[in-house]
């Protein structure tokens, strides 16, 4: 078993207990963790919760798979949010059409009633 | 307002507010990106198949990049387990999926999840005293991890126990010992 390392031990949220981060859950499947820091993953794992069912599931991957999955699922998630982001640009130029249309019929309407009036 | 590059240092709270407040998706895909792989986990759990479980999380990602409620989070951590495990039981119960029958009936007990840290409150002798009352190997298996500090894989070098061995006989144990101790404080009605 390797030597203690650098693996952040806690995730970020702001409950009552910190989270689990993916990296040091990770490191404890890949088996790069020291006895001690096995022994606070797997306080985790006393618990019935995610990281519990989680190491269930993950256990049964090989770590080249699991390594894939998780890959492939954020690169799908930034790809996701890529076309996202496009779409709301697109709804944006719509308002901005719609807003110049608005604007010309105003013109529009200015231009009769002054030639309208004025004559 | 926070800027994105900054995401790892915020909580999972600050980074919904960052996306409530600007509605920029970004923010919400960095927060589910912190989960990929217990959501990844969770369903290989239930569904035992990569290709399912990977769909499941999509589904899941999908479902909170579109349709997050407007109201208050405050685990989102628990809101995505809870989405994520009804999303596969759900599976389950359409397409009758082969899960083993353990992985539908933990669910029922994952909701006391909260009251699992206070237990250990309980004065030691109330704890010797239950100690003796479950079974020798769920005995064995706490007084390891707890008491010694022992890791799985220690556990399992001392008693040749398998993993899921040493991790069932500690959620049962613990879940047993909750109880024994509870019917000793007269409280199990409560």
């Amino acid at each position: 078993m390797s030597a203690p390392n650098n693996i952040p031990p806690t995730g970020r949220n702001n409950g009552e207990r910190p989270g689990l981060s993916e990296e040091r859950l990770l490191a404890y499947l890949e088996g790069r963790l020291s006895p001690q820091e096995q022994h606070e993953v797997e306080l985790w794992l006393a618990d019935e919760g995610m990281e519990s069912d989680a190491v269930d599931g993950l256990r049964q991957m090989q770590t080249a798979e699991r390594s894939h999955s998780i890959n492939r699922l954020n690169h799908g998630l930034r790809k996701k949010l890529g076309r996202k982001k496009t779409k709301r640009r697109a709804a944006r130029t719509d308002i901005n059409t719609i807003v110049a249309l608005l604007l010309v019929l105003l013109m529009a309407a200015i231009t009769y009633l002054v030639i309208r009036y004025a004559i | 307002m926070p800027s994105l590059a900054q995401h790892t240092d915020l909580s999972d709270e600050q980074l919904l507010a960052a996306y409530r407040d600007s509605r920029d998706n970004r923010w919400l895909g960095a927060l589910l990106q912190r989960y990929t792989a217990l959501l990844l986990g969770v369903g290989m759990k239930y569904l035992k198949d990569h290709t399912l479980a990977e769909d499941a999380v999509q589904h899941v990602f999908e479902t909170t990049l579109t349709r997050l409620p407007e109201g208050p989070i405050a685990n989102f951590k628990g809101w995505l387990y809870v989405l994520m495990r009804n999303h596969c039981l759900q599976l389950l119960r359409d397409k009758r999926y082969m899960a083993d029958e353990t992985a539908i009936q933990e669910v029922e007990y994952s909701a006391n999840g909260v009251e699992d840290a206070q237990w250990l409150e309980h004065s030691l002798q109330q704890m010797a005293e239950a100690l003796e009352q479950i079974n020798t190997e769920q005995r064995e298996a706490i007084e390891l991890f707890y008491l010694q500090k022992c890791s799985y894989e220690q556990i399992i070098e001392r008693t040749g126990f398998t993993f899921m061995q040493v991790k069932s006989y500690i959620q049962n144990g613990k879940r047993n010992l909750k109880a024994i101790l509870m019917k000793k404080l007269g409280s199990t009605e409560k």
